[in-house]
């Protein structure tokens, strides 16, 4: 059975294909498009999909859409009516997402498809949930899902088992721990649904002073987990471009506004609401552990990108394992959803996946690079496979900045050895270098390490793998010093276990730089610029590196230079 | 009152079409009656509903609205 999964029109559109249970293509449009977010329909990913695998439009036999619009209008149209005219521009906008949208699904479809094809409409957080547990190792798990908001809920507690999915319960709008962050993340100044990392990054810089002001404006049982918003600080219930009230403003001051400066008022801020984030999470994850006596977790929503939280959950809530699904936000859904349809319509046991691969994406031959690197005219070097490894790891040793194209392009926002920028750990000025000219963002920002999986406890105080990024360990005392560009102000790093089964080049590579500097971390960002999706083509990637200080570019077999 | 730009004029093909699917899903859902009655409504007076813009320097605010 083919089924087709496709979410957007809100955030991170994607589409991806399942073909007898098992993802086998998937990706986000951004990729294609080139605008960071894109929300619009993903006729690009689904065409991608459809060629990579060489499946022809009449072979889908259903495609599993992420949420229901009519569920969602209603819960906007709901929401909204107690305030009367105030809300009316955002009744507006919802109703034209719904009309020229929301409505829409099928037909959209069937125009890229070129055929009419069944449409399953599949909850947000059932998706999310879907998500997680089809793609995780557990057998059964406890299924937590948080994010902003999908129809109604904003937090679900699911039970999966062989058989299926289970509800428990759920928190429902406007009560939404993704929302009080998302507010926050206004509310210091930056992009809602993409500045979200950068209040978890500035939260280490501060210290937790206006626990009693962010308090106000979220409360949790730990009886039962939930969570109540104070809806006197927030105003997404009715307005359609601001997220707090002057309520808000009165209890911690004036907003930043995104052109001034950072203080330490603003990282205190940050640091007390990360620190509330926290503490409903890990709320929310005991009284799951309670409720349903297991001791797995699967996590996802966009509240699950928040590795701080998820380690301090892992830490602290009772499990003996969590899986994090690696596109936590709505772009994973779409796997959530083919993955939930397929099992409903097939009824057979589900078995845990071995190890979910976020290599999902396009790959290039030698041949299509040669040729790209020919049409750029670029300068480049072809070399045997482990000449390339050599060569990579003693361009590292030298401090170069490495961009690394190779495989298939990952699923979600992470970049794990296939699209990245990589440089060496041990210097202690490479951070500035990389955020000043080469990702070109904020200068609080930290670096990922990706570090062997045999020699990760050697560095971090993290226990099992973390092949997805999505915890974020403190660096053993003794290691800070060796590995100064990965560590946070806070000791911290967010940490990539790299198995040499999964990705054996980029295991190969950090190894070769483990036998010439005695370190096996290497330094492993996205490889984009500030403001744009991670590369997704030779094309793309020469523009990147043409367009930075990246010092050589590896792509396939061939080493890239510039002229110096 | 100005004219409307040739962009903003409903497409009345558009508009049928709309209309039908709207009241097809009015039809067949199975929420509340006033989001019936809503759907109902807006398939009537669809050809004033204009369609959102997906550009890019829209999206700073588009994600405000949840």
């Amino acid at each position: 059975m083919r089924i087709l999964g496709i979410s957007c029109y809100y955030h991170d559109s994607a589409a991806i294909l399942v073909v007898d249970g098992e993802v086998v293509a998937g990706a986000e449009e951004e990729r294609f498009t080139r605008r960071k977010h894109d929300s619009t329909f993903p006729k690009n990913a689904i065409r991608f999909c459809l060629d990579y695998t060489k499946t022809a439009p009449a072979a889908i036999d259903l495609v599993a859409f992420y949420e229901k619009p009519v569920k969602k209008l209603e819960r906007a149209l709901a929401a909204a009516r107690p305030h009367g005219a105030a809300a009316d521009a955002l009744v507006d906008w919802h109703l034209a997402d719904f009309v020229h949208r929301g409505s829409r699904i099928a037909e959209d479809i069937a125009t890229v498809l070129g055929r009419t094809v069944p449409v399953e409409f599949c909850e947000h957080h059932l998706s999310h949930a879907a998500s997680a547990f089809y793609c995780s190792p557990f057998e059964g798990a406890a299924i937590l899902t948080v994010d902003g908001v999908g129809e109604w809920a904003t937090t679900g507690l699911y039970i999966g088992s062989p058989s299926g999915i289970e509800q428990l319960k759920e928190i429902r709008y406007p009560h939404s721990l993704g929302l009080f962050y998302a507010t926050i993340t206004s509310y210091l100044g930056f992009e809602v649904n993409e500045g979200e990392y950068k209040v978890m990054g500035l939260a280490s810089y501060g210290c937790p002073t206006f626990d009693r002001e962010i308090g106000q404006l979220l409360t949790t049982s730990s009886a039962d987990g939930s969570f109540r918003n104070d809806l006197e600080f927030f105003s997404y219930m009715f307005h359609d471009r601001k997220m707090f009230t002057n309520r808000l403003v009165e209890l911690l001051g004036p907003a930043r506004k995104a052109s001034e400066p950072i203080t330490e008022r603003h990282m205190n801020i940050a640091a007390s609401a990360q620190r509330l984030c926290e503490a409903a999470l890990i709320n929310l994850a005991r009284a799951a552990r309670r409720e349903t006596g297991i001791d797995c977790l699967c996590l996802a929503g966009g509240v699950a990108h928040n590795v701080v939280a998820n380690s301090r959950v892992l830490a602290e809530a009772g499990f003996a394992e969590i899986f994090v699904q690696p596109a936590s936000g709505d772009s994973g859904s779409a796997i959530g959803a083919a993955l939930y349809s397929c099992q409903m319509r097939t009824g057979s046991p589900r078995k845990p996946a071995l190890a979910y691969d976020t290599r999902l994406g396009p790959a290039f031959s030698d041949e299509a690079i040669v040729t790209a690197l020919d049409e750029f005219g670029a300068q480049y070097e072809r070399l045997e496979p482990d000449e390339l490894i050599a060569e990579t790891a003693r361009l590292l040793m030298a401090n170069f900045v490495i961009g690394w194209f190779q495989d298939r392009m990952e699923f979600g926002p992470r970049a794990l050895g296939c699209r990245s920028i990589l440089a060496s750990p041990c210097s202690a000025g490479m951070k500035d270098i990389l955020n000043a000219r080469v990702k070109r963002r904020e200068e609080f920002r930290p670096f990922a390490p990706a570090v062997l999986e045999e020699h990760a406890a050697d560095y971090f105080d993290h226990p099992g793998k973390s092949p997805y990024m999505l915890f974020c360990p403190k660096v053993r005392p003794e290691k800070a010093a060796v590995i100064p560009a990965v560590t946070h102000i806070d000791g911290t790093a967010r940490i990539q276990t790299v198995a040499k089964e999964i990705t054996p080049r980029f295991y190969a590579l950090i190894d070769e730089f483990r036998r010439l500097s005695g370190v096996p971390v290497v330094v492993n960002t996205s490889f984009n610029l500030r403001g744009e999706p991670i590369v997704c083509t030779p094309q793309d990637a020469l523009k990147c590196f043409y367009g930075t200080d990246v010092d050589f570019l590896v792509i396939g077999n061939c080493v890239v230079s510039k002229p110096f | 009152l100005s004219e409307p730009s040739e962009s903003h004029v409903p497409d009345p093909k558009t508009t049928r079409a709309d209309r039908e699917r709207l009241l097809q899903i009015a039809d067949e859902m199975r929420g509340p009656a006033w989001l019936r009655q809503v759907l109902v409504t807006i398939a009537e007076e669809g050809s004033q509903i204009q369609p959102l813009n997906d550009d890019r320097s829209d999206l700073p605010e588009f994600i405000y609205r949840h």
